[in-house]
């Protein structure tokens, strides 16, 4: 299954680090998508179809906290995973993402290696939904 | 609060410009004169205690970072363009970092948006001679960490 990726993160650098890490880690992707703040990220949603968000936390115009409570108001977008990926190291504010829906999280600096686990373990996810 | 913010900020900057850059730091015992053009970039944090994380860097490091953070070359003009951006997103996963060395796992910081800006000679010497500073050297450019914690 090819995925239609969304990352959302205000950071061009890490976007291409993100697209690059996909690429290396052998993703099987459909389209790629790029947001660089939570309301481009939902202005995007309406348009496009996305099997995954993978989002960063701290965003200006609207964050990712914010952005994730707009999602899980929607009864079709509360469905797309989302990989939270991030610079904290708060265990309080991971369970509380969990708490929202929140698939799985990736502490930045990140290496491929855990990119990939998280996606891999989702496409079978997905694709045991789709069987 | 029981490590040294000091020994964090050295360890914790040089882990990861070694992870997302692959540059290797070096404390430096001496202040650092200045490098020429430089940028000052800083972000706010606030949380169970409030303060600021800043970094005084040269713009030629500054596109090093960013060519290796995208593996690019470093006269590359995609690597001068993404130069702001990358040392921002260098401080912003610092700053995280940083903040959970200091306060452990449990309180949840709100982390501001980092800014960038110009940095002049005097600017330069007023800041690495503030208190909270750490100078690190990264292939014979200087860099200069300051947390300020209120």
């Amino acid at each position: 299954m090819a995925l239609n990726i969304l990352m959302v993160d205000d950071s061009e650098t890490v976007r291409a680090v993100i697209a690059k890490t996909l690429k290396l880690a052998d993703i099987p992707i459909n389209e790629l998508h790029q947001a660089s703040n939570g309301e481009e990220a939902l202005t995007l949603l309406k348009a496009h179809w996305i099997d995954l968000i993978l989002c960063d936390i701290n965003m200006p115009v609207m964050s990712g906290v914010e952005m994730i409570e707009r999602l899980q108001e929607d009864e079709i977008l509360k469905t797309i995973p989302i990989v939270v990926v991030s610079t904290e190291g708060s265990a309080t504010r991971i369970e509380q993402l969990k708490s929202k829906g929140v698939r799985a999280y990736i502490r930045k600096p990140f290496t491929p290696e855990q990119i990939r686990g998280i996606v891999e373990d989702i496409i079978g996810a997905l694709d045991g939904q789709e069987s | 609060m029981d490590k040294n913010p000091d020994e964090v900020l050295t360890q914790v900057v040089g882990d990861i410009l070694e992870s997302q850059a692959f540059m290797f730091s070096d404390p430096l015992d001496e202040l650092p004169s200045f490098p020429g053009d430089s940028l000052l970039v800083a972000m706010h944090f606030s949380g169970p205690f409030q303060g600021e994380l800043s970094m005084a860097i040269p713009v030629e490091l500054c596109a090093e970072v960013a060519a290796n953070m995208l593996g690019l070359e470093p006269d590359d003009e995609l690597a001068e363009h993404r130069a702001h951006d990358a040392v921002k997103e260098l401080l912003n996963v610092a700053c995280g970092h940083v903040l959970t060395e200091l306060a452990g796992e449990e309180p949840v910081f709100d982390l501001a948006v980092p800014t960038v800006m110009p940095m002049d000679e005097l600017e330069w010497i007023k800041f690495i001679n503030s208190a909270g500073c750490v100078a690190l050297s990264i292939d014979d450019a200087p860099l200069v960490v300051r947390l300020v914690m209120q």
